[in-house]
């Protein structure tokens, strides 16, 4: 399943409009496009939708998440043969055990500025 | 770690088609009657078809109406025997024999009770408790899908 909207806003007992109400849209028509994956929200939706849920966004768009990570785990190891052929230089290095934890599906907690 | 069974439960009765979507024991996703306003097999059907595509499930739990204890009318199980064929294919059908749903309640008015206990979203799908003079609710149906696709998970988790 793609996202699991329609669990957290069964489970609150809320209907589509009084949800559309406390996004700020027009009408339920928008959250039924994004419970039946017909239309991805966008960044503030997928925030809005953390904050009425009380839940976090991979939680929520689980399947979503999922293929994302996939297809980046796909790209890291294409980056990793590239960077494979410098593996003299200590720059590459670090990028490349930076990459495979990525590969393994390592958390990090890398501090962003 | 792996990720939870997907069931989907499917209670179909005279008008009505009512379905449980379980990941785990613990954790209902989706539940709802959907309605096929007279006996109309072949709209149930293409409810089900729905369903499936929808959720995707690993396993399809349905009433065993061949089994012991099954009360079901000839529409009915013929509807059963339908769903089984065209699900079959696909994805994995486990049928349930009404014996091992009393596991949950002896009546299905006690089942319906202790499920609703147990997942409180459902709490307002109770229906009242019938008296003789009454005919079925047709919110029981939704208790019935549940307790089918537990009694599944049930079984598996037992294999």
């Amino acid at each position: 399943m793609n996202n699991y909207l329609r669990t957290a806003r069964r489970r609150a007992g809320l209907s589509q409009d009084e949800v559309a109400l406390l996004l700020g849209k027009g009408s339920g028509d928008t959250v039924s496009r994004h419970e039946n994956y017909t239309r991805t929200p966008s960044v503030p939706t997928v925030f809005a939708y953390e904050v009425i849920f009380r839940a976090n966004s991979r939680e929520l768009f689980a399947g979503a998440y999922e293929q994302v990570r996939r297809s980046i785990i796909a790209r890291s190891k294409t980056l990793i043969t590239a960077l494979s052929c410098q593996s003299g230089n200590t720059r590459a290095l670090r990028k490349l055990r930076y990459l495979e934890s990525i590969v393994e599906g390592e958390q990090h907690n890398q501090k962003l500025p | 770690m792996t990720a939870p069974i997907r069931v989907l439960g499917i209670d179909p009765s005279t008008r009505n088609v009512s379905f449980v979507v379980l990941e785990g024991p613990t954790s209902l996703i989706d539940w709802g009657t959907k309605t096929t306003r007279k006996a109309d097999s072949p709209r149930a059907l293409e409810i089900i078809r729905g369903l499936v595509d929808r959720f995707q499930p690993q396993v399809v739990a349905i009433e065993d109406c061949h089994a012991r204890g099954s009360r079901r009318c000839a529409r009915v199980r013929t509807l059963l025997d339908e769903i089984v064929s065209t699900v079959a294919h696909e994805y994995e059908v486990c049928r349930i024999s009404t014996g091992s749903l009393r596991s949950y309640g002896q009546t299905k008015y006690e089942r319906a009770l202790a499920l609703a206990g147990r997942f409180p979203e459902l709490q307002p799908r109770l229906p009242r408790l019938r008296k003789p003079w009454m005919s079925e609710d047709e919110r029981i149906n939704l208790f019935d899908a549940l307790s089918c696709a537990l009694a599944c998970l049930g079984e598996r988790q037992t294999r």
